[in-house]
């Protein structure tokens, strides 16, 4: 969708894109971040990127990249079943701090378990994690009240949240969402300024000439704020969330720090 | 329930273009169902990218079609073959193909087309009266009814393969043991890897089935040629209409079957992941005992009860996706994805906010069904005469040929035609030893369901093995395991004390 947009800011040139699976991302990853420093070769950046570096034998970490702009951020929430029996992100927080509260995940090591395990370590909150295949079981398990709460990403949320079958707690943003305004964010309620979740940016190898690197993020801005792209971002359910190279920058860094805290947690529980 | 809507959506389901759509999906499906190797998963990965330029009244009927008959063509490969087209066929092989044998073809294809459509147009009906209702109850089952469930489905195996238990609990712990393989579900650990990335997320499903079923029956012919040239014949009279259709007194004597399978596909298919095989092995089980030793030498409930209970598991795995929004396997994860594209959002919503399109699909799986009665008759007139047409070293050559491009279109790789190369060998072995293969692919696909469940359940009771009792339904299910496994001991002390009396 960016490649059908760009034209327009990059003089009528062409991206061409290039999908590349396998290994969860690395291969393209390990592509890109090998790539020559020229501004001509791109990277669909996403929360795989940090995970991949981090926990996987790879031959790139986050600074192989930089960071050009950011697109989407999905937050992650927290919620219940509806018939539960915890109203609000204060009696979740009450109970998981005095007893233990199960959590359904989509499954282990997946970025919504280790949300909840980042949570938890910070929190000093005790959670049972009931893991799952998909997030079709741990959605049915939620609706029908067979665990206490589960973490998953704001948009898998709304639909379920609207029909009645699940209540959302809180979002880990730092402002409510458009799709939810009803729900409060994390650091409304506790005060404590907790983010989390999934993006999904645009970087370039790093190394790249400071002149090409301030064109590359000036002319992208001009993609992905552009009323077509956002028009046709929201036809396929995402809503654009523009942040610059900088922001984009601080972002990642932000959410490496907090994956390097939860990692020791994740390998000692196998 | 809307009737109003529901009356509408009807009308419009027999308008030109739906009902040619629908058409053209049922009779795409019967086609890939039957060829092993392809199923309804890849025909709809396939299509779901091409349908979203077109309306959804167009959309719809075609996938749906595609959906619904796929199931039922494969029970062809597997009658004719013993070539099972899809995992559902695995059990109407052994049946069907025993009557191929005795020269009842025609008969067999026609038990597979009568009971496909009695209890797929039974279960589409189900699904536009009750869907709600059953869905509420879907969401009932918790970690620990998947387990007793799983349990209950595996206990199935112990009769099966004509009566040594031996063999069959043997096939079942090798496919426990091959279902190991992989990133446990729980603790991500890696098991039995070796350090290959390929192994790391299991070994694919369907070129397992597709070496065991298909490449297995490949090497059976090979080597039947090289020994003796013409072996056991099958004999060669073309199949006439005259053939399939099925006599007043059979109907009357199926009936019975058909119903107690398809309540079993309604109630158990619903539930997502292990549903289906379950459901079928349990009408099969059914069927065991009331026949005994006659099941598995062409008995027509034999494959009565498989193709019953695979057809209406076919319609009741939509009723989560379209009454909660949860797609229950692979397949009806595609189809949300069509519904998304369209701007549906499948859930309780649905049918208030579009009554057309809901309706419209909940009718097309009644009308599916129907269509696949004379579309499903049409194509075994055809099919057979034509593989019979064809002399066996072609015959053989073609089936490699779709077997392994099957094995390498799921994964785009080549490592899915290693796999099912290698149980291509397994297969053939255990058909050689006569180990029967259905505990084994049961056993293959329940295991990390299992696995799952057990340690879900764990995780929710703080490690308390009560949990399982403690639920009712689990607690039920787990009651019916012991009497399935405690049935041939307590008959053949019943049997003893009679003959003894006797004398």
């Amino acid at each position: 969708m960016i490649a059908e947009a760009a034209p327009e800011a990059f003089d009528g040139k062409k991206f061409i894109v290039k999908n590349m699976p396998g290994g969860g991302a690395v291969v393209g990853q390990t592509y890109v971040s090998s790539a020559p420093a020229d501004g001509y070769t791109l990277l669909a950046m996403t929360s795989s990127v940090i995970n991949n570096s981090l926990m996987k034998d790879v031959s790139y970490d986050l600074d192989s990249f930089t960071p050009l702009a950011l697109y989407n951020l999905d937050p992650e929430v927290i919620v219940t079943s509806a018939k539960g029996d915890l109203p609000d992100l204060k009696a979740f927080l009450a109970a998981a701090s005095h007893g233990s509260v199960s959590i359904a995940t989509p499954g282990n090591s997946t970025s919504h378990h280790i949300a909840a395990l980042a949570l938890a370590q910070q929190q000093g909150l005790d959670f049972r994690y009931v893991h799952n295949a998909s997030a079709a079981m741990q959605l049915q398990q939620l609706m029908g009240g067979h665990v206490q709460a589960g973490f998953m990403s704001l948009g898998e949320a709304v639909g379920p949240a609207k029909d009645g079958n699940i209540r959302i707690l809180a979002v880990m943003d730092q402002a409510r969402s458009d799709l939810a305004p009803d729900v409060p964010t994390y650091q409304e309620v506790t005060g404590d300024d907790v983010q989390w979740g999934t993006f999904r940016g645009i970087g370039a190898p790093a190394g790249l000439p400071d002149e090409v690197e301030a064109e590359l993020a000036s002319r992208l801005q001009k993609v992905l704020t552009s009323p077509e792209f956002i028009e046709r971002m929201a036809a396929a359910g995402y809503k654009v969330d523009y942040r610059d190279d900088a922001a984009f920058r601080q972002y990642l860094d932000k959410t490496a720090t907090q994956m390097e805290q939860v990692i020791p947690l994740l390998e000692s529980q196998s | 329930m809307d009737y109003s809507a529901l009356w509408a959506a009807g009308l419009h389901a027999f308008s030109l273009w739906p009902l040619l759509s629908l058409c053209a999906g049922v009779a795409l499906g019967l086609v890939v169902g039957s060829i092993p190797g392809l199923n309804d998963t890849i025909t709809l990965a396939v299509l779901v990218p091409v349908t979203f330029a077109m309306p959804p009244d167009i959309a719809f009927p075609l996938l749906v079609g595609v959906y619904c008959s796929a199931c039922f063509g494969g029970s062809f490969p597997a009658i004719l073959l013993k070539i099972p087209g899809t995992a559902s066929s695995v059990l109407t092989a052994i049946d069907g193909h025993a009557m191929v044998k005795q020269g009842k073809a025609g008969m067999a294809l026609g038990i597979a087309t009568y009971s496909s459509t009695f209890a797929g147009t039974l279960s589409a009906l189900v699904l536009v009266f009750f869907a709600p209702l059953l869905a509420q109850y879907a969401l009932k089952f918790g970690p620990a009814e998947y387990f007793s469930l799983s349990v209950l489905g595996l206990s199935t195996v112990v009769g099966m393969g004509a009566g040594n238990a031996m063999k069959s609990a043997f096939a079942c712990l090798l496919g426990l043991l091959v279902a190991m393989i992989g990133m446990s579900p729980e603790a991500g650990f890696p098991r039995f890897t070796f350090g290959s990335f390929w192994l790391f997320e299991g070994l694919p499903l369907t070129p397992i089935l597709i070496g065991l079923f298909g490449l297995s029956v490949v090497f059976e012919m090979l080597s039947t040629r090289a020994e003796t040239a013409a072996g056991d014949r099958i004999d060669r009279t073309p199949i006439r209409f005259g053939d399939m259709l099925l006599s007043a007194s059979m109907i009357k004597r199926l009936l019975p079957t058909w119903l107690s399978a398809s309540a079993l596909g309604n109630l158990i298919g619903i539930l997502p992941g292990a549903g289906m095989l379950v459901a079928i092995y349990l009408a099969y089980e059914r069927v065991r005992r009331r026949f005994g030793e006659r099941c598995g030498q062409g008995l027509p409930e034999g494959v009565a009860a498989p193709e019953a209970a695979n057809n209406s598991v076919v319609a009741s795995s939509m009723v989560p996706l379209l009454s909660l929004g949860i797609p229950g396997n692979s397949t009806s994860a595609l189809f949300l994805g069509a519904l998304l594209i369209q701007g549906l959002r499948p859930g309780p919503g649905l049918f208030e906010a579009s009554p057309d399109v809901a309706y419209l699909i909940v009718i097309c799986f009644v009308i599916a069904n129907l269509m696949m009665f004379p579309l499903g008759l049409l194509l075994a007139r055809l099919v057979p005469n034509l593989i019979r047409a064809i002399p066996q070293p072609l015959l053989a050559a073609s089936i490699a040929c779709l077997c392994l491009t099957g094995a390498y279109a799921i994964g785009n790789s080549v490592f899915g035609v290693v796999v099912a190369v290698c149980f291509g060998g397994i297969g053939f072995v255990f058909n050689r030893l006569q180990v029967p293969l259905s505990p084994f692919i049961l056993a293959l696909v329940l295991a990390p369901v299992i696995e799952r469940a057990f340690f879900q359940s764990m995780a929710l009771s703080s490690g308390s093995f009560t949990y399982f009792v403690t639920q009712p339904l689990s607690a039920g299910m787990l009651l019916f395991t012991l009497l399935f496994l405690l049935w041939p001991l307590g008959r053949r002390y019943i049997r003893r004390r009679q003959q003894a009396l006797a004398s």
